[in-house]
């Protein structure tokens, strides 16, 4: 330890002090995207004047991964531990301050209850939440305990310690060390990041660039996001690691522009580091020199490409490159650059501090260490957590987020964001490491996890995906941006009704020509299509041969009809009707075309019907008056016709 | 070298190249619908696929170098089909059933689809018909014959949207977004080959687009109307407007543009003897695939039918139509009546820099023969003060430099009115040489243009105030000398002036010219073609810049001087200029004021439009007894002729010119001569038939005592006088041969390099007054200009005075209001186009607006640009 590192721990120390051994009462509030979204920023002024007249503390934080329960409020008491709350209203912000500084919070405010973070008498332990139970948390340790915005809370519980070693050691050992770890790329590719760096040690130049990749652009995926909104003094050090590992002075934080608040508190981690001397000129007094910049992407997906993130970072428009040369040989402005995830960057300062061995403990060999995961879709409860690679999904996804609500029955998992594949609920048990996914077709991905249940149609959602892909072409390569329209339109027709038993062949032949696209984004444009033909077939199947959509939601293949012709409901929901297709029924005594108005009681005014020609199936009917309307199979009525 | 297999034959081709340019160099088909020849790949429209033995899948060519013992396949069955498979998803975004169909070949644009296409969707009525690269592709491809149209029975995405309306609102382009394969040749080619970047890339995913500018029409951006991106693009997306349906040329003929002193290869697509395209073309190694908006569209702008199609005799209303020959011997008559009477020395003879060395050269044949000493043009004072300042300060105006050196040199000092404009593709060379290079630009100029910036940063874009570049030049020259390592080895420092201080905002300027001294310098200069004493000033300046910053026996190899027209080079070698006792333009036109000057012969040549002080140009032409005009178009000064012989267009000669880099270039007749025209030459030939001999007089060559020139006995006929062009011609390729050491022996050799002083700039006017600066605008036709034409700029973009915008508020002067410009009792009235493009405390008008018009606001003896007082008229 250096001194100039001591001297800093120390102050910081004195600093967070009333922080992390409070003699008051200490209110901190979850103020992350997700929660603030929840109304956590409401919650958070209703708190202030209450908890300035309790004498409590009231404490910004970053999230603990329980989105659902969001706006998450923990209270530590001197003495009697912390107690995690919510969701906490903020028109509750009173009554709950109130059971929750009271006498007997396990009590009195039971329902916001959730768990004791640190042990509190009464109270039923955090670790013992399904959701939490099955957790390693590291990269997570101080994420929800720690204030983001201060950074001397960070450097009290350890922040920059490992920054410290690592200035005094050869690069090359740091790239050795890393490499042993077996830390792997953890946007999704999985390349060992001590490998990579080393190519970049390599590489000749006085100017070599670091870049982190926090374009997250994978619809389902927000492992960076928290990073950086909850811990983001661990990007910065695993990043001037990285820096001196590389012989790099000089890095670019690249964060999409979706992500404001991430961008802010990144901004203002970054000035505070410099402050300290934490990033600039001799750092440490070893002599190393390295500093950061925040670049913000401008919402383009392909810009987390790397060749595409560094065009993007160039300044010029953000299309993937052609390689080679790569860019660990000409990258950033033409210089020898690296490009890692921000959840890569931030496992480095772990390892440096606690060895290889240590980060070895958990995960697999393929895949060492643990992993953020951010699950959503048909779950109790989504959110974000770190598990250890190798833990079955089922555990995950089933456990821990409690697998679909309202009792239905899991049908599939989307991993790996749009570009992942799509695999079927008989899947579930498969490890969280990439060789079984890879195998299976599909990619594990930086991260998210979204399940559906039966009540989704994996037609559609094949649509979605490679709709998003087409959107998302950056337009150079033909097969790319032309081709992903092709199959857009092959599923649009199936949807529509008009699948033919050739459209498994088309399809096949527009993976093939994908493939002739120079980058990842193409290339990986067809892998939902594959996981709809390769697991999905019967579904599709139905929606070729039988006109059928199971689930109900393909335009062409299905109708809405009227079953309660009086209902009031449904008169409401006339005025939504983008297309005005709820109409009354034109005269009384003409037969009822469908046969479902006799339950219509007589209250004089006219039965509502659905025009069918006009209808566009937008579910706002069905929304609004459940009661009213159902839904059939289109082909039903075509058969009833004959 | 390697050696490398392609389809079992072995070919040589570099290690290294791009394995497309051998594959199509060796004649071999190959769909390439994105590639550029020379540019890094682009790699998006993946139709080049090839198959390499040892590598996997199916490579790009594009993307694919050559290494030795390569073994390439471009014919079997999985390229094809791959081929096949990516033309199909390139069609189904293209109006392309044509190009599946077997029958493209028997159709004929009226005949009725069998399949029941939209008109307006078929290849047969597509103006790129037959000229189209997907086009070949898919044919090579066999997409339609092959019966292999994939998408079969899909509604295609092309006819399932509508599509966006083709941009029309330009003179020059048009630009159909819905043929568009999004291939970006036409982005790289503005961003690489031309530095210009009006073109980009917007959208993403199905919205993915061409766009100029922000995406508005092309004449709402900062594109220029080179036509580079038309030239590159691979269907019908980006195609010339004029003669768009016509344009498929019989023949190609490579010839030189005549519309600056670059003198650009150009080839002209000609159908049924008219010219229906122009192309770049392969021979000037300066301008190489690039030529500009008036070298690509000059051409349509003067119709046969706008040129003068019979001789005629009488002024103005009386004119009468008459047999060429009658004319000319009607004319030679008077002429020598008046030479009988007055003797020699009461004719005049001006001489163009639009004509060819041949044609020069049997005027000054003529004149010789006539004794007639009183020989000049237009701009002959302006080209006088160029060579006097050269010859100043080198001993020569050969000078040795080379143009093709703009592009690779290190820092470049551009002094120019607008170089962008004047000679416009000197101007991408010199963009090149930063964006390729890196060189530092400093940019002199009297306005803000394109130059300014690729110049280092805004305090390296100057623009006086007072247009005074040479002032500015002189004090940077200053500047540097001030360094003491740079004054070691020259002469001739001492007894001048220090300027350094003279101009303000220079010091970055002048450090940086210190800084990059050390490397390949080059000084471009093209002088003031307003003002004579301006441009010797400049071109003084400029010289002095050269010693200084490259030294005294590189300089003449890192100065360019540009004049200001075609063959102003060939004019002054020629010795087109006054000879003993004789009068320059200013005198003759003051003689024929006077009434001591009788005759004129102006062949090719235009006072009205090129002399300042037009009001009293017109009066000295109106003096004469006898005005032979012999020119292209009708004009004010034909109006004024008492005999016009019609002359051919440039694009219908055969000759020779000298461009600014000494180059002889050849004019090659490629368009048929309008109806009841005559060449130049000829008619120079019939009247000295016609007239008699007075004397042979020896001529010699700018000084050059011995190997004098003996005129011919017999009338100067063509042939003649091709035979004494190649003596000159050799004579020119003798000094390239020998690397121009002729031209820099003196400067080695004799104390003749020195630096020149520069005069200051006189005080200007009423405090009031603003500057009046004007140059030649990139997009006026001089031949329309001379018609008056008021569609001489089809564009609009120079038909209007520029000022700052504190000038115009202080004068209470509204964007697009008409103001007055009043100088040297003159007064012009044109709308006011509001910019900080011009300095304050100056307005900018094109010198060719309103045929010549602002030429009446200057005076050729002035030393300074005019102030003239600028206001709002009265409505």
């Amino acid at each position: 330890m250096s001194n100039a590192y001591d001297e800093l721990r120390e102050a910081a120390e004195l600093a967070a002090a009333p922080r992390r051994a409070p003699e008051r009462p200490l209110v901190r509030v979850d103020l992350s995207t997700s929660s603030i979204a929840a109304e956590a920023d409401r919650l958070w002024e209703a708190l202030t004047p209450l908890a300035a007249a309790r004498d409590a503390d009231l404490v910004r934080v970053g999230t603990l991964g329980l989105s659902w329960l969001e706006p998450v409020v923990e209270v530590e008491r001197p003495g009697s531990g912390a107690v995690v709350y919510g969701p906490v209203r903020p028109e509750e912000a009173a009554a709950f301050l109130e059971a929750a500084l009271g006498e007997n919070p396990a009590e009195d405010a039971a329902a916001w209850l959730i768990g004791a973070r640190l042990p509190s008498p009464g109270v039923a332990p955090l670790a013992d939440h399904p959701f939490w139970a099955p957790q390693q948390r590291r990269l997570m340790r101080l994420m929800g305990v720690i204030d983001p915005e201060s950074i001397d809370e960070a450097i009290a519980e350890g922040a920059y310690e490992a920054l410290d070693r690592a200035v005094e050691m050869e690069p090359m050992a740091i790239c050795d060390l890393v490499l042993a770890a077996g830390v792997g790329g953890r946007g999704g590719g999985g390349f060992p990041a001590g490998q990579k760096w080393k190519f970049l040690l390599g590489a000749p130049g006085p100017s070599k660039y670091l870049v982190c990749n926090a374009d997250e652009g994978d619809p389902g995926a927000f492992v960076n996001r928290v990073l950086m909104e909850s811990d983001p003094h661990l990007v910065i050090e695993g990043m001037a690691i990285a820096g001196k590992a590389t012989g790099s002075d000089y890095g670019f934080i690249y964060i999409r522009d979706e992500y404001p608040l991430s961008i802010a508190r990144m901004q203002l981690a970054l000035e505070q580091a410099r402050e300290r001397g934490l990033l600039g000129k001799d750092i440490f007094g070893s002599g190393f020199d390295f500093d950061l910049e925040i670049t913000r992407g401008a919402g383009s997906y392909v810009c987390g490409e790397e060749t595409g993130l560094i065009a993007s970072v160039e300044g010029i428009r953000g299309m993937p490159k052609i390689r080679p040369p790569f860019p660990a040989q000409r990258g950033v402005f033409d210089q020898p650059s690296n490009v890692n995830n921000t959840e890569t960057y931030a496992n480095v300062p772990l390892i440096v501090n606690r060895g290889a061995n240590w980060y070895r403990e958990y995960g697999t060999e393929s895949d060492p260490g643990t992993k953020m995961f951010s699950i959503s879709g048909a779950l109790e409860r989504p959110g974000i957590l770190e598990v250890p690679f190798g833990m079955g999904m089922d555990e995950l996804l089933l456990g821990c987020g409690g697998g679909p609500p309202d009792g239905y029955a899991p049908k599939g998992i989307q991993p790996g964001g749009p570009l992942g594949g799509l695999l079927p609920a008989s899947d579930l048990g498969l490890k969280l490491e990439r060789p079984p996914f890879t195998e299976r077709g599909v990619l594990l991905g930086s991260g998210g996890l979204i399940l559906f249940d039966e009540r989704a149609s994996a037609v559609d959602l094949t649509k979605y995906f490679s709709e998003f892909c087409e959107d998302e072409s950056c337009g150079r390569c033909t097969t790319c941006h032309g081709g992903s329209q092709r199959l857009v339109e092959v599923l649009e027709r199936i949807l529509h009704g008009d699948g033919r038993e050739e459209d498994l062949e088309r399809i096949g032949a527009i993976d093939k020509t994908l493939q002739n696209a120079n980058c990842l984004h193409g290339q990986f444009t067809p892998y939902a299509v594959r996981g709809l033909v390769n697991y999905f077939r019967d579904e599709l199947d139905v929606h070729i041969e039988s006109k059928r959509d199971p689930a109900q939601v393909a335009p062409g293949l299905i109708r809405y009809l009227v079953s309660d012709p009086q209902s009031a409901a449904l008169r409401e929901a006339q005025a939504f009707c983008p297309t005005a297709a709820i109409v009354e029924r034109p005269a009384a005594g003409e037969p009822a075309e469908d046969g479902d108005a006799e339950a219509a009681a007589p209250t004089g005014m006219p039965d509502l019907m659905i025009d069918d020609a006009r209808c566009i199936r937008c579910d706002v009917c069905r929304e609004l008056a459940p009661e009213a309307v159902r839904v059939e199979d289109r082909v039903i009525e075509l058969l009833s016709v004959v | 070298m390697a050696t490398i297999t392609i389809n079992g034959r072995s070919i040589e081709a570099e290690v290294g190249a791009p394995l497309v340019e051998v594959i199509k160099n060796s004649g071999f088909p190959i769909s390439n619908l994105c590639y550029l020849d020379g540019l890094p790949p682009y790699a998006g429209c993946r139709t080049c696929a090839v198959e390499v033995e040892g590598m996997r899948g199916l490579p790009l060519s594009c993307t694919t170098t050559v290494m030795d013992g390569m073994v390439v396949r471009t014919d079997t069955p999985e390229v094809t089909e791959m081929r096949q498979e990516v033309l199909a998803v390139i069609l189904a975004n293209h109006s392309d059933r044509c190009l599946t169909c077997h029958r493209i070949e028997h159709c004929r644009t009226g005949e009725i689809c069998l399949r029941d296409n939209e008109v307006t969707h078929r290849c047969v009525t597509c103006s790129k018909n037959y000229r189209c690269e997907l086009q070949t592709s898919c044919d090579a491809a066999d997409v339609g014959r092959a019966n292999v149209e994939p998408y079969l029975d899909e509604a295609r995405t092309y006819y399932r949207f509508q599509q966006p309306e083709p941009d029309r609102a330009n003179p020059f382009f048009e630009f159909d977004p819905q043929m568009c394969i999004i291939c970006t040749r036409c982005v790289r080619a503005c961003d690489d080959l031309r530095h210009t970047t009006a073109i980009t890339l917007a959208g993403r995913g199905f919205s993915t687009r061409i766009a100029f500018g922000a995406g508005g029409q092309i004449d709402e951006s900062n594109c220029d109307f080179c036509g580079a991106c038309v030239d590159v693009c691979p269907t019908a997306t980006l195609m010339e407007a004029p003669n768009k349906w016509v344009a498929r040329p019989d023949k190609w003929v490579t010839t030189t543009c005549t519309e600056c002193s670059m003198g650009c290869t150009i080839q002209m697509g000609v159908r049924d003897g008219r010219g229906v395209q122009v192309r770049p073309g392969n021979g000037n190694d300066v301008s190489r695939s690039q030529i500009c908006v008036r070298g690509r569209f000059g051409y349509d702008q003067t119709r046969d039918k706008d040129r003068l199609r019979a001789a005629s005799i009488g002024r103005g209303e009386d004119a009468f139509e008459q047999s060429g020959e009658a004319v000319v011997e009607h004319a030679a008559a008077a002429l020598s009546a008046l030479i009988d009477q007055h003797g020699p020395s009461a004719v005049g003879v001006l001489g163009s820099g639009q004509a060819t060395l041949e044609e020069l050269y049997a005027l000054r044949t003529l004149a010789a023969r006539l004794g007639v000493v009183n020989l000049d043009s237009s701009l002959g004072p302006i080209t006088a003060a160029i060579g006097e300042a050269l010859n100043d300060a080198f001993g020569s105006e050969h000078l040795p430099a080379r143009l093709t050196s703009v592009e690779s040199a290190d820092l470049i000092v551009a002094i120019g009115d607008d170089i962008s404009s004047s000679n416009n593709v000197l101007g991408v060379r010199i963009k090149d040489a930063v964006a390729n290079n890196g060189a530092s630009l400093i940019s002199i100029s009297s306005r803000r243009n394109p130059l300014a910036e690729y110049a280092v940063d805004d305090a390296h874009a100057i623009h006086p105030a007072n247009g005074d570049l040479a002032s500015v030049a002189q004090a940077l020259a200053s500047s540097v000398l001030k360094d003491l390592d740079v004054r070691t080895g020259l002469t001739a420092v001492e007894g001048l002036a220090d300027m350094s201080g003279s101009v303000d905002g220079i010091e970055s300027a002048a450090a940086t010219l210190l800084r990059r001294r050390g490397g390949a310098v080059a000084i471009v200069v093209a002088p003031s073609r307003a003002n004579a004493s301006q441009a010797g000033a400049q071109v003084r300046a400029a010289s002095n810049l050269a010693i200084a910053l490259a030294g005294p026996a590189d300089a003449p190899a890192a100065l360019h001087v540009l004049p200001p027209e075609a063959n102003s080079v060939g004019l002054r070698d020629l010795g087109i200029a006054p000879g003993e006792g004789g009068l320059d333009i200013g005198g003759m036109l003051e003689a024929a004021r006077s009434g001591s000057l009788k005759a004129l012969l102006v062949a090719r040549d235009n006072p009205v439009l090129l002399h300042p002080d037009r009001a009293a140009t017109i009066a000295a032409l109106d003096a004469l007894d006898c005005l032979v005009v012999i020119d292209e178009v009708e004009s004010e000064l034909s109006q004024r002729a008492t005999h016009v012989l019609p002359d051919v267009s440039a694009f219908a000669k055969d000759g020779h010119i000298t461009n600014a880099d000494r180059q002889i270039l050849r004019l090659r007749s490629a368009a048929a001569p309008q109806r009841g025209a005559g060449t130049l030459i000829s008619w120079l030939a019939e009247l000295a038939a016609r007239l008699p001999a007075v004397e042979t007089p020896t001529i010699t060559e700018d000084g050059d005592p011995g190997e004098p020139i003996p005129a011919p006995q017999q009338p100067a006929d063509e042939r003649e006088a091709r035979a004494a062009l190649a003596a000159l011609d050799n004579r020119y390729e003798a000094l390239a041969a020998a690397g121009a050491t002729q031209s820099r022996m003196p400067i080695n050799g004799a104390a003749t390099q020195r630096f020149l002083a520069v005069g200051d700039i006189g005080a200007p006017g009423a405090e009031q007054d603003l500057t009046l600066l004007s140059g030649r605008d990139l997009y006026t036709d001089r031949l329309s200009a001379a018609r008056g034409d008021v569609n001489s700029d089809l564009l609009h973009r120079s038909g209007s005075v520029q000022i700052h915008p504190a000038d115009a508020a202080a004068r209470n002067i509204a964007d697009g209001a008409k103001v007055s410009l009043s100088a040297n009792e003159a007064q012009m009235i044109l709308p006011a186009e509001i910019t900080e493009d011009v300095p304050q405390g100056a307005v900018w008008a094109s010198l060719l607006h309103d045929g010549g018009a602002l030429q009446a606001l200057h005076r050729a003896e002035a030393d300074s640009p005019p102030t003239a007082e600028v206001s709002p008229t009265p409505d």
